[in-house]
Order: C-alpha cells, then sequence, then structure tokens
C-alpha cells in the first residue's frame, strides 16, 4: 500500500510528469517512471524513506557527488512529508540484466560494458567509495549502449584506516569471498563483482535460484527444513561454500568464442585470491582494453559463433563433432582452411590473430 | 603533491608518479595506442590515462613534449598520444622539451628510486625537471 505522503507527492508531481508505470523488482522504497510534460525527458522517481536519518540519504548524495557518463546522474531529489524523501534520475532504455536475459550479447559489447562500469567505480573508488552492490539490475544501459552504474542504495565510505567498510548483506551470490570471511567490503571486492558481470554477459553460468546450487543430498535436507527462514538461511550458507571454496563460476560454460586471455582474466578477477586478482579499476580496465584489442567482435549464433571485423565477417560453423571456417570479405562466405583449427576454439584464435 | 611524468615513444606513453617532497615512487604503468585511427580506442585510451591520474589522486601531469623536426622527431601516433593526454587530464597539465630534460640531467646528478624500471626513467626525469 502506497503510504499517503507518497501519493500526495506523486499528485503534486503530477502537473510536470506524466505517471507512467511503477518497477517493482528488487526496490527499497518506491519506484515510477514518469515523462516531464515540459522537456520530454523520461525519468525515474525513487521514493524512499529517512526518517530523520541522514545517512539514510547516501543514494542521492553519492549520486549528485558524481560527474561521470558512467554514473547515474541525478535531477533533483527533496524531502517530503512523514520521513519520506524523493528523488528523480533519467530513465535508462535497459539494464545489463536484461541485455542478458535477451542473449546474443557480443564480446566487444560485453568488454565496453565491463570498461563503462570500471571507469564509473573508478570515480566511486577516488571518492574513497565503495558500491558494495554491482550485479546486472544495477547496471544501466543508455540508447547508445553506454553503461551507467545505478541504485547506490549499498554504497558506504571507505573507512581510511583500515580501507575497508563493513561487508553489504545484498545479494550473497555476488557476495565476494572476503567479505564472507571478515564482515567487510575494500574496492577489490567491486572489481570482483564486475568480474561476474562480464562472466554473465559472456555467457557463463550463473544461476540466480538457491536451489541450483544444491546437490540432491542438500535438497532432501533443504525440503525437511521447516520454516521458509530456516530454508533460506541453509541456501544461504551452502553458497557461502561454495564461493569460499571457489567454485561459483564454471569457465567451462564461457562459450568457445570467448577468448582463453578473457577467460582467464574473469575467472582470475572472480577467484579467491587476492593477490591474483587486479587490485585497481585502472589496472583491471587497462586489461581489458587490451583483451578488446586482440580479439574481434565474436557474437554467438544458431550455427557457431560469427565475427565481424574491419573490412568483413568470419564465421565459425559446429555441426556435430566437425566444424568450418568461412570468411566473407564481401563477395560471400568462402571456406577458409588455413583458418581453421583443431576445434571452433583455436579457430577462432586464428581468425582473432588475423583480423584483430 | 602527487606528480605523474609522462614520456611518450612510438605509440606507448609510461606513466610514472612520484610525490615531489620525498621523490619516492608511487607507481608506475604503461598505455598503448595501438590503432590511431579508430576514434573509440582514442576514447577507451583516453579514459584509462583519466582513470590512472583520478586513482593515484594526480595533482599536476607532466610530459615531455615530442619533438616536431630533426632526427629525433616524432611519429604521428606520438602526436595523437600526445594530445589523448592532453584531453584526458583531469588536473594540471605542463609540457617540458627533451631539451629541458637533458639540460636537467646535465645539471643535477638525479638518483633513481629502487623499484624504477630503465624503461620509466625517462618519465621519471621529465616530473623530476618540473620540480626543479
Amino acid at each position: 500500500m502506497l503510504p499517503l505522503a507518497v501519493q500526495n507527492e506523486l499528485h503534486r508531481l503530477s502537473a510536470t510528469y506524466k505517471i507512467e508505470g511503477r518497477e517493482d523488482k528488487g526496490v527499497n522504497g518506491w519506484l515510477f517512471f514518469a515523462l516531464n510534460k515540459v522537456t520530454g525527458i523520461r525519468v525515474a522517481i525513487k521514493f524512499y524513506w529517512w526518517g530523520d536519518q541522514p545517512a539514510l540519504h547516501a543514494e542521492p548524495r553519492s549520486l549528485a557527488q558524481f560527474n561521470s557518463p558512467n554514473i547515474v546522474p541525478i535531477l533533483a531529489a527533496e524531502l517530503i512529508e512523514d520521513g519520506w524523501a524523493c528523488f528523480i534520475c533519467p530513465r535508462f532504455a535497459s539494464d545489463v540484466e536484461t541485455l542478458i536475459g535477451r542473449g546474443a550479447v557480443s564480446v566487444h559489447q560485453a568488454l565496453d560494458i565491463g570498461i563503462n562500469v570500471l571507469s564509473g567505480v573508478g570515480a566511486l573508488h577516488a571518492s574513497n567509495i565503495v558500491h558494495r552492490d554491482l550485479k546486472p539490475a544495477n547496471i544501466l544501459l543508455r540508447d547508445e549502449g553506454i553503461a551507467a552504474i545505478g541504485d547506490f542504495g549499498s554504497v558506504a565510505s571507505i573507512q581510511l584506516a583500515t580501507s575497508d567498510a563493513p561487508a553489504s548483506r545484498h545479494s550473497i551470490i555476488y557476495r565476494p569471498p572476503e567479505s564472507i570471511v571478515t564482515s567487510r567490503f575494500s574496492a577489490i571486492g567491486d572489481l570482483y563483482q564486475i568480474a561476474l558481470v562480464l562472466y554473465e554477459l559472456f555467457g557463463g553460468i550463473f544461476p540466480k535460484d538457491p536451489m541450483y546450487w544444491l546437490t540432491p543430498a542438500q535438497r532432501v535436507v533443504n525440503d525437511a527444513i521447516g520454516s521458509d527462514c530456516d530454508r533460506s538461511l541453509y541456501q544461504d550458507e551452502i553458497l557461502k561454500n561454495l564461493i569460499l571454496a571457489g567454485r561459483i563460476l564454471k569457465r567451462g560454460s564461457i562459450p568457445f568464442w570467448v577468448s582463453t586471455n578473457i577467460k582467464s582474466l574473469v575467472v582470475r578477477q572472480a577467484g579467491i585470491s587476492l593477490e591474483r586478482r587486479k587490485a585497481t579499476a585502472g589496472e583491471f580496465m587497462s586489461a581489458l582494453i587490451s583483451l578488446r584489442r586482440e580479439t574481434i567482435n565474436w557474437v554467438g549464433a544458431e550455427f557457431g559463433a560469427i565475427g565481424v571485423f574491419d573490412g568483413g565477417s568470419a564465421r565459425v560453423v559446429v555441426a556435430g563433432p566437425v566444424h568450418y571456417v568461412e570468411i566473407d570479405r564481401g563477395r560471400g562466405w568462402r571456406r577458409d582452411k588455413a583458418m581453421q583449427g583443431v576445434d571452433p576454439s583455436a579457430s577462432c584464435r586464428t581468425i582473432d590473430r588475423q583480423f584483430a | 603533491m602527487i606528480l605523474c611524468g609522462i614520456s611518450i615513444s612510438s605509440s606507448e606513453a609510461t606513466l610514472v608518479w612520484l610525490d615531489d617532497g620525498s621523490l619516492q615512487l608511487i607507481g608506475a604503468h604503461k598505455v598503448l595506442l595501438t590503432d590511431p585511427y579508430d576514434p573509440e580506442d582514442l576514447a577507451r585510451t583516453g579514459e584509462l590515462i583519466r582513470q590512472f591520474l583520478v586513482e593515484k589522486k594526480t595533482e599536476l601531469v607532466v610530459v615531455r613534449k615530442s619533438s616536431i623536426a630533426g632526427k629525433f622527431g616524432a611519429g604521428h601516433i606520438a602526436f595523437r598520444l600526445e594530445t589523448v593526454i592532453a584531453m584526458s587530464v583531469p588536473c594540471d597539465l605542463a609540457f617540458v622539451s627533451p631539451q629541458s630534460v637533458a639540460a636537467f640531467v646535465k645539471r643535477e646528478n638525479s638518483v633513481f628510486p629502487c623499484g624504477l624500471k630503465k624503461y620509466q626513467q625517462n618519465a621519471y626525469l621529465v616530473a623530476l625537471t618540473k620540480i626543479g
């Protein structure tokens, strides 16, 4: 039930904004979509309860602090009655979760999203802020495909003495292993979460349903637990153990057209060893930019994979145990045995070396 | 104050950060521009440089000017890289000529900090030249 204060404010705002809809998924508070009748800009209006606790203004304050194309800008913010407040942001065309759901994300598109997000995260870290809840649903996409970080409901300031902040209780599946052990969250934790997002963008299997991660024996135990709360705690515990064991990612589930170097970087960055991870957003971004230069723009297709390069396209057609390579340089598809490797992945790498 | 000295050779920029008080080495990175005709690659390179500078809380960037003519004249990629750097610097920016760096090296007997690699020495000297 919408609080009276929010209803009144919506009524007041409706003089300027045409309310078009409401978001129900994963929102703390109330989120409405609207159209500004004057400028014609589509916006999102978020209502949240602050109840005289200035700390609860963290989200709009963080958004207002940055002037980065990779961080959602804030257009207005105000206090309303009964401890409620609201802020207005531009409405984005889509988010990464929707993009992943649609499938067929190209390698360059995935890397570009990673680079954009790292740029935004770098700006946060430079101001001693950690996001703590980077996941596909919180990464928004502009019409032109540029990614921007949204939902700053979990941001926290890094304590200079310890270089970290208390761990967030959001989305256990995205929680870094070190945060599970120490209940603290540092800048490298944000980079871990970006690696998970990249893993999903590249097509790695990462189900959100906790039941997927349970073994048959654990499912029997789970079903025998009476209360929902205890069952949820049991599932969380199993997920935590998987994260701590570094078994949350399945490298083999990343498709063959994604290069081995990209797979290695993502798996290393989302691994349990802190020493093997890139320590800063800049270093991670630098690695992604180098890898982007080493590969052509591959995308999955029904027959295998198709890649676009400057001056043509290549496709690796997989038909059961055999595969072959075809190149089109503007005169139709022609088979190219010289590009063919021992397996589809090797063929893609040969094509990358030749055309990237 | 944290300074960043940048020396460009061919398509590669070497960035070295140091503290102007202690002259201690803070960090170093190498940035490569592979395709100077790809606007997206130029933008990404610029963004990466900006990211490194912001991350290290850089207050002043000192770039060694590329020689326009002569025996040691720089290639066109070096000039593009110089422009990309100039456009992506989020703080103060200064250019020093190779002659100033050479004069500084002659005048001062610089000791390189431990951990500085050979290819980073030029960028370090560029930053030192500005400190004087």
